[in-house]
């Protein structure tokens, strides 16, 4: 059973994947060996390797990012890209060397999870008080795993010390049952990478902006010992330590980020993290003296009573004009609307040259200051394909916006318009293929007046997309498609 | 005798039995085809699902663009679906080849159901403003009709967000319904 029963093309036996195969793979720097075997040994078959991330479309459908060709050999290495993410996919293309006409087979499709481990070379620092100021940080959950998964390669056995053996990161405890306290053997966390680290003047005032990944997992070592019992009196009163077992615990540390200079710490305001990133803002400040920001890992788990903290400083030097909120426009409702075909290629349209939001008849404002440059009802396509109600607005930045569907219009062509007035209420105008629409708002940015130059909005709207939901998702998941900016809700 | 005590608790606290049903992920289409079979459509493929023996066996084959459904001998009907831009009223956006036949509607859209001669569809598009129809194979007619409900058995085949399918059992829910029908047959 796997994944290549999605495959929709007919899937030929006669090559077979071999590894990675449904697993898990561990690898410290993303390189990942592919290998595969011919059934009939008779003949001579050229490969093509393709890769991908795991991503299925709604008929099942996956589609490589990379294809490797003309192979002779059965297997390949390599190195998959960071932004395909940790669930990747792959299959054999193929065809028999003496075969006239040629014919082009393909294996089934096989996917594995990439478990990243780090290398030795990474020094520990010291671990230095914590002192966590921002809020909503995750604490610390740790989830016991049952089994270790059979694929991951330990290659330790209980008794040795794990780091010097494996790559694999490993925080290693020891846990002594009878007084229920654990003290760190060894555990190296991965310094966090730094994407973007620099101040930016604001009002006269400084701020800090930071964004960048960290270690968001880790995996634990629990050697498991307890004091020997012993009718000696002279061993009642110190623990000779028995070793019992060792447990694997799945570590998810909480994380702490702070900013200081010389006078103390600096508040924070804007932070959030989404799985391996996280990116904040300071409040403003005038001394950049002795500026840095300080990121701190903690694990806390209560089982076995884990308590260990890691730190890591990061001068902050460098300086830039502007800060992180440099999208120029404007949301275009007063309240957060949701969202019922995002922009790109989506399950309905190809592209889909705007987003639409699901509102009924609700105010729409202008995102920027700028001038009216066309109105009316749009026929461009004729009746049957036609966006009703719409307005154009050029935005004093150069760009354009576009607001189709309309049940009203409350400007005129040629009107200045400023950033938040009321241009018109979002209807249900216009047809597609002839029919109704239904109620929403199709919203377009463009880089010119041309609606090919149609860019995504998500890319220029300053608001919190994370609260802006695809609506009614769960009923119908083809409106997660396009260019969402969280495809899972 | 582990089996009995489950069904026991089942029906006391009103619960749920939910089941993995392997080899299937993310159907096309899930059809009911009688209390103890399902069929399942994905990509090609059209595979019977037994439920008591919980095996699934290929049964069939479709185009990508087809629909599956049942005649009225109980055989496989499949309805093969096609749509067009249309510049104007007069036009068919929507044509169904069925049984040999071609029946062609103004509005876009797609099949929910097809059981001997009727066919329920629904605006095929979901940005446009939704609508649901009868259709008869036999002379083509089509009527507007309004949003068909779902009646609860007492089992059910959903798909979670990984695309697993799994079978549900409401014992409570299934028996209650077997006595509806016990008195609607006796009246």
């Amino acid at each position: 059973m796997g994944i290549g029963f999605l495959k929709a093309s007919p899937v030929y036996a006669d090559v077979q994947l071999v590894s990675p195969t449904d697993s898990i793979v561990e690898t410290s720097n993303r390189s990942i060996t592919f290998k595969w075997k011919k059934i009939d040994d008779t003949r001579e078959y050229t490969y093509m390797l393709e890769i991908g991330p795991s991503i299925f479309g709604e008929a099942g459908m996956w589609n490589a990012l990379i294809g490797v060709g003309s192979i002779k050999q059965t297997e390949y290495t390599y190195t998959i890209p960071d932004e395909w993410g940790d669930e990747i996919s792959w299959w054999i293309k193929y065809s028999v060397d003496d075969e006239e006409p040629k014919k082009t087979y393909s294996s089934t499709i096989s996917s594995f999870k990439i478990l990243s481990t780090y290398s030795q070379e990474i020094v520990v620092q010291t671990p230095a008080v914590v002192k966590p100021v921002v809020k909503n940080i995750p604490v610390a959950t740790v989830k016991l795993e049952e089994e270790i998964p059979e694929s991951i390669n330990w290659a330790v056995d209980t008794q040795s010390p794990v780091l010097g053996v494996s790559d694999t990161t490993v925080c290693k405890f020891k846990y002594l049952l009878n007084k229920k306290t654990s003290s760190v053997v060894e555990c190296n966390i991965h310094s966090p990478s730094m994407v973007d680290l620099y101040m930016y003047k604001d009002n006269g005032q400084w701020r800090v902006y930071a964004k960048g990944g960290f270690t968001y997992r880790l995996l634990g070592q629990i050697d498991i010992y307890q004091c020997k019992r012993s009718w000696n009196p002279l061993s009642w009163f110190k623990c000779d330590e028995e070793y019992l077992r060792t447990e694997y615990l799945d570590i998810y540390p909480g994380i702490a980020v702070t900013v200081s200079n010389s006078d103390g710490d600096i508040q924070i305001q804007e932070y959030s993290n989404q799985g391996k990133m996280f990116d904040l803002t300071s409040q403003r400040f005038t001394d950049t003296k002795g500026l840095k920001l300080h990121f701190s890992y903690n694990i806390l788990e209560t089982k076995y009573n884990l308590k260990h903290s890691y730190g890591y400083d990061f001068d902050i030097t460098s300086v830039k004009e502007f800060g992180k909120n440099t999208k120029p426009f404007s949301f275009p409702f007063a309240k957060i609307v949701g969202v019922t075909q995002w922009h790109g290629n989506t399950a309905f349209q190809r592209p889909h040259t705007g987003i639409d939001f699901g509102s009924t008849k609700e105010e729409v404002l202008a995102v920027l200051d700028g001038q009216v440059v066309a109105n009316g009802w749009d026929s461009f396509n004729g009746e049957c394909m036609s966006g009703g109600n719409y307005i154009v607005i050029k935005q004093s930045n150069g760009m354009y916006t576009a607001y189709f569907h309309l049940q009203e219009s409350y400007v005129k062509y040629g009107q200045k318009i400023s950033k938040g007035m009321v241009i018109g209420v979002s209807g249900n105008t216009g047809s597609w293929n002839c029919q109704a629409l239904k109620y929403h708002l199709h919203f377009e940015t463009r880089l010119n007046r041309s609606q090919s130059s149609h860019v995504n909005p998500v890319e220029y709207v300053e608001t919190d997309w994370s609260k802006v939901l695809t609506l009614n998702a769960k009923t119908i998941p083809e409106r997660l498609s396009g260019d969402n900016p969280h495809p899972s809700y | 005798m582990k089996t009995f005590f489950l069904l026991i608790g089942l029906l006391i606290s009103g619960d749920t039995y939910s089941k993995l049903i392997p080899n299937i992920t993310n159907p096309e289409q899930i059809i009911w085809e009688d209390i103890d079979h399902v069929l399942f459509v994905k990509d090609e493929n059209i595979f019977e699902y037994d439920i008591l023996k919980d095996e699934m066996t290929k049964i069939g084959e479709r185009k990508e663009n087809e629909f599956v459904g049942f005649g009225k001998d109980g055989n496989l009907l499949l309805c093969e679906i096609n749509h067009f831009v249309i510049s104007s009223y007069d036009e068919f956006s929507t044509v169904f080849k069925i049984n040999g036949k071609e029946l062609k509607f103004f509005p876009t859209i797609q099949p929910i159901s097809l059981r001997e001669d009727v066919i329920v569809a629904k605006t095929a598009l979901d940005f446009l403003e939704q609508h649901y129809y009868e259709i008869h194979i036999s002379d083509g007619s089509i009527k507007e009709i309004p949003r068909p409900g779902y009646i609860e058995s007492g089992f059910a085949i959903y798909v979670d967000n990984s695309g697993d399918v799994l079978i549900r059992l409401n014992l409570r829910e299934f028996l209650r319904n077997i006595f509806y029908e016990l008195i609607y047959t006796n009246t």
